[in-house]
């Protein structure tokens, strides 16, 4: 059965609906439609056309994947185990992989959500302060004293 | 291909979706890490390991404050050392305090007014202490009413400085204790026996789960009068027999009889066969043992091994066995009856077992359960067994062959690197067969080291083949945090220069005994290694004063350096220097 998804731009995608259950948010509304699905437009004002295109495209590719299984008793989660297929699709600018993990946060998507999750902390481990300022554009918003203070911080702390 | 197929097949249903309606040209995403909220930022942070969290804290103060949260915070604990006693007390007093002092490490104190003074103030927030060669209980003394777990490790009865005996702590005031660990050479044994009996029920309402102590003749009956009186709630217990209990058992099976909630044994000493034999009959099978480690149980037999793989199949998921010599090829059916449920197992220097005994007890068919080995020296397993049982262990996260010298071969690694892409510690200290070779690709596929994407340690120490050409060619390892590699005679300051732009998440590098280490080679580790918090450089003769410079101007995030043994150095100069430029090292040996 194919349903219609509008984009916050008002951009109207056809979508076999095996693939847009891979959203919990869509599930929820195609339920809430019951009997009215057909014909009728779910709309997703969180989402513009050109990050809904390619959710969808992500979709298509994973929908086979079986239910993952829960990784347990490690405390840290694992970040090298990006499929290569997941790794080219995510190779894009900053702002589009942000906006992946935002739609795919709002559309419940848990799948898509790790795998950014994971792409964002591998921007992240190993590298300086300084370093990861730089990859972010974040300003440093320390005072002299006040970054000392946390550097001191670090200092005395370790992991148990 | 796969992916064309895919990609035309999506293509297509794009095709049958073409806009139906639009309104104007679809906006640009522009979106900046600001506009991610708190909760995206924490699953990120999830995936972060504590030292990177560290790191986040001082990008900026959204993100420190994100990172101060309990949920990472907890992950470590605070180190009050006599050199950061007093900035710390400071620190506290001005108000703006970050860090939580719910676990606290005292580490080399002593008794002073300042310490009683920060006791104070921090005191009512420590619910985790440990204490680690510091006698300083008696300031202890009422300033920690909400401890629940106590830990007292390498901590003299004598104060050294004034050659007293310190005085022991009082237990009783721990109205909130669960969980309490004195370590075999900690304290004197009339203090040890005075601790254990106010954690009797006559003396003290508490209810531990979690006991580590150490067996003298002297406190068998408070030992066992304790064990009986916590044993409705004991989860983990560790005893280690500091002398070898006399031949009658049956005090101890009423005793073990009673432990039905222990889910980790630790026994290790002086436990004769008759004892173990009795502990492990006593102990309920329907005890939900998970974590059994009876390392340097000399006296374990294949048969009582048998006997403990029937009886906790089911739920034993860890199993520590080093130094358990007698165990031999016999002991493959234990394994066996364990093998698919395990998941950590260490048999490290039980010397008698085979490869071939090991591959039949461990992986017939491949075993995707077990997530650490550890055979470190158990030098005559085959290199074709290693090779067959990495193949078939593709789950390993850890694996250890120290000194495994016929096994480890440059045929081995490349098993290693084709199949076990999922380890993060790599141990093949004293493998002298390996050469560069095995490390850059070995074989007609060459599969280089660089396939372990995700290994976090490696150790090779003593594999002296190696050269220049594996810190340049091989170790490109983005996740690495520590590195090995004592007496590796030919790693020179090219190559190690080389490997720090490879590897620049190293947080801990030993580079004893490699002698061709030179100031050249410490100057580009501290400029490019910018999280390295721990150096060391012992046993290496070229080293000069000029890297403790480098030490001062670079190493902002280092805390441990060691450089024993260098003739050259002035080690007086070396403290000096350090004193004033690196207040923050937590320690230094020379």
């Amino acid at each position: 059965m194919i349903i219609k998804l509008e984009s916050a731009d008002k951009v109207i995608f056809e979508s076999d609906v095996s693939i847009a259950n891979h959203s919990e948010t869509i599930k929820t509304a195609l339920e809430d439609l019951g009997d009215e699905v057909d014909g009728s437009v779910v709309p997703l004002p969180n989402v513009n056309s050109a990050i809904l295109r390619k959710v969808l495209h992500w979709a298509t590719f994973h929908k086979d994947d079986p239910e993952a299984a829960e990784e347990i008793e490690n405390k840290e989660k694992r970040t090298d185990d990006i499929s290569s297929w997941d790794a080219d699709f995510l190779k894009v600018d900053q702002g589009t992989l942000f906006e992946l993990m935002l739609a795919a946060d709002y559309l419940g998507i848990k799948g898509l959500l790790d795998v950014t999750c994971k792409t964002v902390a591998n921007m992240i481990k190993g590298r300086s302060p300084q370093d990861i300022r730089e990859t972010f554009a974040i300003p440093n918003d320390f005072s002299p004293a006040e970054e000392e203070q946390v550097r001191k911080e670090n200092e005395w702390c370790e992991e148990k | 291909m796969m992916m064309h197929e895919e990609q035309s097949a999506f293509e297509s249903m794009l095709a049958r979706s073409l806009p139906l309606s639009c309104a104007g040209p679809p906006p640009r995403p522009r979106t900046h890490f600001e506009d991610l909220p708190n909760d995206l930022w924490f699953c990120i942070m999830c995936y972060l390991p504590y030292t990177d969290l560290l790191q986040l804290r001082l990008v900026c103060k959204r993100w420190r404050d994100l990172v101060n949260r309990p949920y990472f915070m907890s992950r470590g604990k605070v180190i009050v050392t006599e050199r950061n006693l007093h900035a710390m007390k400071q620190h506290v007093e001005r108000g703006d305090s970050n860090i939580r002092f719910d676990c606290v490490e005292l580490r080399n104190l002593r008794h002073s007014e300042e310490l009683e003074q920060f006791l104070r103030l921090v005191g009512p927030e420590v619910g985790h202490l440990q204490v680690r060669h510091a006698p300083v209980f008696r300031t202890l003394d009422g300033t920690m009413p909400n401890l629940k777990i106590l830990a007292i490790a390498t901590t003299s009865f004598m104060d050294e400085l004034l050659l007293q005996p310190v005085e022991g702590i009082n237990l009783r005031q721990f109205v909130h204790l669960h969980s309490f660990e004195c370590d075999g050479v900690s304290l004197d044994s009339s203090q040890k026996l005075l601790m254990l009996q106010q954690l009797r029920h006559v003396e003290n309402k508490v209810r531990l789960r979690h006991l580590q102590f150490e067996y003298r003749t002297n406190s068998e009956a408070a030992l066992l009068e304790v064990l009986s009186d916590h044993a409705g709630s004991l989860e983990y217990l560790d005893i280690f027999f500091s002398c070898s209990p006399d031949r009658l058992t049956g005090k101890w099976r009423v005793v073990f009889e009673k432990l039905q909630r222990v889910h980790t044994l630790k026994l290790s000493g002086n436990c004769h066969h008759d004892l173990l034999e009795a502990i492990v009959e006593a102990l309920p099978a329907a005890t939900p043992l998970r974590h059994l480690d009876l390392t340097g149980m000399l006296s374990l037999t294949n048969d009582l091994l048998m006997l403990i793989a029937c009886k906790w199949k089911s739920t034993l998921r860890v199993l520590d066995l080093m130094f358990c010599v007698q165990l031999d090829g016999r002991c493959v059916q234990a394994l066996q009856h364990l093998s698919g449920s395990l998941k950590v197992l260490t048999m490290a220097y039980c010397r008698e077992l085979t490869g071939r005994g090991l591959l039949d007890g461990l992986a017939l068919k491949p075993n995707y359960t077990l997530q650490e080995l550890h055979l470190e020296e158990v030098c005559f397993i085959d290199e074709e067994s290693i090779c067959t049982l990495v193949e078939r262990l593709p789950n390993l996260r850890r694996l250890g062959l120290d000194n495994c010298r016929h096994a480890v071969t440059n045929r081995t690694l490349a098993a290693i690197f084709q199949h076990q892409t999922k380890l993060q510690e790599l141990n093949i200290d004293y493998c002298v067969r390996v050469t560069d070779a095995g490390l850059v690709g070995f074989g007609p596929k060459r599969y280089p080291i660089s396939n372990l994407r995700g290994l976090r340690a490696l150790n090779m120490r003593g594999c002296h083949n190696l050269t220049n050409r594996v810190l340049m060619d091989a170790l490109r390892l983005p996740e690495l945090r520590s590195l090995s590699v004592g007496y590796c005679n030919r790693f020179e300051a090219e190559g190690i220069a080389a490997f720090t732009i490879n590897c620049p998440a190293v947080e801990k590098l030993c580079l004893a005994s490699c002698h061709q280490v030179d100031d050249r080679a410490v100057e580009s580790i501290l400029q490019n290694l910018r999280r390295l918090r721990s150096l060391n450089v012992s046993n290496c003769p070229k080293i000069t004063l000029h890297s403790v410079y480098q030490i001062a101007r670079h190493g902002e995030n280092l805390l441990e350096f060691t450089a024993c043994g260098i003739d050259g150095l002035d080690s007086s100069a070396v403290k000096l220097i350090l004193q004033r430029e690196r207040p923050q090292l937590k320690q230094v040996l020379l």
